[in-house]
């Protein structure tokens, strides 16, 4: 993927990415989800890549960027704290000023492919603001991995008065939440993206199956009660469809971190509940053999699940929906 | 017959010019109203729409429409929706008169649709019989020809407002020995015709909404038919696709929800942990929902046409109404099963009528079970049962 450039997606040309728009790379990632691709794309490109090439550290940019989009450096984005909430306020990791630049402690979790990447990017937050850094020396860091459903890991950071230089640092106070905020929301419409490409394959797995098999001397999709099933599925990926492109066409226009924030959630939430739904009844739908984990629904079941749940599950967007709905309009 | 040219105008223009004409002459009584809006009352109203020539949004400009492109139609109506304006016995203009453009002959058009425009003739529609509901094409209200007339001897029921209307289209057999969708014929009759009776029906909201309308040896003229004998059927199928987009709107749900917030606010709700989280839930969905209608709606001004995926729309919409007014009456409390409008703080709502207006709108134009056969089948592919 990285050959084909994928990395480098919505990265600017002159950083040596593809500079393609957001559209495109829901598109994309529509499709990987399809094909149950279970390559970390969304944490190469979208949190990683995008990182560096936002922000403003110009030797990283030279030195690091082509390194990640080529697929030579892999690396992941550490931030999130105790809490389960979606925005900056929830960054784990805390930095303090030292003689020769920034010590980290604390502890980031949930990372995505924490054992497994050549660098780190780590948001932490400081008495100023939240700042961004590239780690690839992992010396005084411990991690502590946990295999997921779909054959992929996250683990959490320990930073044990970790010393950085302030020629690591990739944004400062002033941007740095700003940064991590954007990075997280993009991301989220690639995961949202993929999980509409996994509930389409499932469904039309399903209704393949449906046609095929037979009980009682006839097809068992001929049956109202099963039809009736299978057409609310349908319906709940037409909204997802339109709550993913909702999300896109908006970010595209140019909304404002409130408005993203908004539709983005809308989005995710509808996908991680959309998918969840389907895969579930997806493997009703197959009977005995839905819930084998040798047949190809598995792929999806796995990856439904881990998608449903990363950067946020519909609980968690709709709470992030709600507070931001009430605070504009509720009580007006 | 207009001379402005609404397609040509720039969105918002357009839109604004609706919005203040709404604000201006539209009455409070007339908008967020959980129930269905009687002829007289709505009539003032509907005769000013009629006299800016505003009534038609989709009938062409020749006929004294607006002729407003798809984009516009759909601006058109998500104005109207967004400001909670009733719904007139419309059945003249969006079904019969569109029916009568593509169908009807030269003297059939000159008659009818200058009279629907200027709100002279209150149609209403002659479709279900108390035996033939979601299984239409088995109706048995006959039509026999005699001489230069139509007789017709049969029952309709659940006809909305007929009570209100002047004329009525529908659908009879007049081939008792063909398929039963071949023997079906379109006809128009006046209320007025001597055997014609109407009784009004109370439905759970306490409202005379529909009626049953019986017919013996009403004696119609023959050119009271539309397009050929024994082809009603699929011009019927026509016309409910013209009906379909209006059905799958969001307009119910969305002036529901508005009067839903209104009581939530009123009683401090949106403090309430367990009311938010069913609110947002509702919230959300209808936000898709608008969106999905916009996305199809956009499919069709890009060339594309409106399949049996439109079901989809009418499903939705329907449901989410009733969700929505289901958790209106529970948040009401005690007031819940009050009838009429009662006081909430500063605000007066009729949860209840609200609750009982949303039930049948998954019965109506095809019930929900009905869309979702469509669906199984012409959309997912789904085998015969």
């Amino acid at each position: 993927m990285a050959e084909l450039g994928w990395t480098g997606l919505l990265i600017p040309e002159e950083a040596a990415g593809l500079g393609l728009c957001l559209g495109e790379v829901a598109a994309l990632h529509e499709e990987i989800g399809r094909a149950s691709i279970r390559e970390p794309l969304v944490v190469t490109a979208l949190l990683a890549a995008r990182a560096v090439a936002l922000g403003h550290n110009d030797r990283l940019r030279t030195e690091k960027l082509p390194g990640i989009i080529s697929g030579n450096l892999t690396a992941t984005l550490a931030w999130l704290g105790e809490s389960t909430g979606l925005d900056t306020t929830n960054v784990g990791p805390v930095a303090v000023r030292s003689d020769s630049g920034w010590q980290i402690s604390g502890t980031a979790r949930y990372v995505p492919l924490a054992n497994s990447v050549d660098a780190y990017i780590v948001a932490a937050r400081s008495s100023d603001g939240i700042l961004l850094f590239f780690l690839d020396d992992l010396t005084h860091v411990s991690i502590d991995s946990a295999a997921l459903s779909d054959g992929t890991s996250q683990g959490n950071l320990t930073f044990d008065g970790l010393t950085v230089p302030p020629e690591s640092v990739i944004a400062d106070p002033e941007h740095g939440s700003s940064l991590l905020d954007d990075l997280l929301d993009i991301a989220r419409v690639a995961v949202s993206a993929e999980l509409l490409g996994n509930m389409q394959q499932v469904l039309d797995m399903s209704l393949t199956y449906l046609r095929q098999r037979e009980q009682f001397g006839r097809s068992i999709g001929s049956f109202q009660v099963l039809q009736h099933k299978a057409v609310d599925l349908y319906i709940q990926i037409e909204l997802a469809r339109t709550a993913l492109w909702r999300a896109v066409e908006t970010i595209e226009a140019g909304a404002d971190p409130n408005a993203r924030a908004m539709t983005v959630s809308a989005a995710k939430w509808r996908c991680s509940e959309a998918g969840l739904s389907v895969v579930q009844q997806g493997i009703q739908f197959h009977g005995a053999i839905g819930y084998t984990d040798e047949y190809d629904l598995s792929l999806y079941v796995h990856r439904t699940i881990v998608l449903a749940t990363f950067l946020g599950n519909a609980r968690a967007h709709r709470a992030r929906y709600a507070k931001l709905f009430i605070s504009s309009e509720g009580k007006s | 017959m207009t001379e402005v040219d609404y397609n040509a105008m720039p969105d918002e223009e357009f839109r604004d010019m609706l919005r203040n004409f709404i604000e201006k002459e539209c009455p409070a009584s007339l908008r967020y109203q959980g129930r269905r809006v009687r002829w007289k009352e709505i009539k003032p109203w509907t005769l000013k729409l009629s006299k800016k020539g505003w009534l038609a949004p989709a009938w062409p400009v020749e006929h004294g429409g607006m002729g407003l492109d798809i984009e516009k139609m759909v601006a058109y109506h998500d104005i109207f929706d967004s400001a909670g304006v009733s719904r007139a016995p419309d059945m003249g203009i969006v079904m019969i008169g569109m029916l009568l453009i593509r169908f009807g002959s030269d003297a059939q058009k000159k008659y009818y649709l200058p009279r629907i425009l200027a709100c002279e003739d209150i149609w209403c529609q002659g479709y279900s019989e108390p035996g033939s509901g979601s299984d239409l094409a088995s109706l048995r209200t006959k039509a026999i020809l005699d001489g230069d007339h139509w007789v017709v001897n049969g029952q309709k029921i659940w006809t909305t407002v007929a009570q209100d209307a002047t004329d009525i289209f529908m659908l009879v057999r007049t081939d008792p020995t063909a398929k039963k969708q071949e023997g079906i014929s379109f006809l128009l009759a006046r209320m007025d015709t001597p055997g014609i009776t109407v009784r009004p029906i109370r439905t759970l909201g306490g409202e005379e909404e529909f009626c049953e309308v019986f017919f013996d040896d009403v004696r119609i003229p023959k050119e009271n038919i539309v397009g050929n004998i024994n082809e009603g059927w699929t011009m019927a199928k026509t016309l409910l696709g013209f009906e379909r987009l209006t059905i799958g709107s969001p307009k119910f749900a969305m002036i529901a929800f508005g009067s839903l917030k209104e009581l939530a606010r009123e009683k401090g709700l949106f403090d309430d942990p367990v009311f938010v989280n069913d609110f947002i839930k509702l919230k959300m969905d209808i936000d898709d929902h608008v969106g999905t209608y916009r996305r199809y709606a956009d499919a069709l001004k890009h060339g594309g046409s409106l399949g049996p995926e439109m079901s989809i729309l009418k499903i939705v919409s329907s449901e989410l109404y009733q969700r929505v007014t289901e958790l209106m009456l529970e948040v009401a409390g005690e007031q819940g099963p009050h009838l009429g409008p009662s006081n909430f703080g500063n605000a007066s709502i009729d949860p209840l009528g609200y609750y009982f207006f949303s039930r049948p709108g998954t019965i109506y134009a095809g019930s929900n079970e009905i869309q979702r056969n469509i669906l199984a089948k012409a959309v997912l592919e789904m085998p015969s049962q």
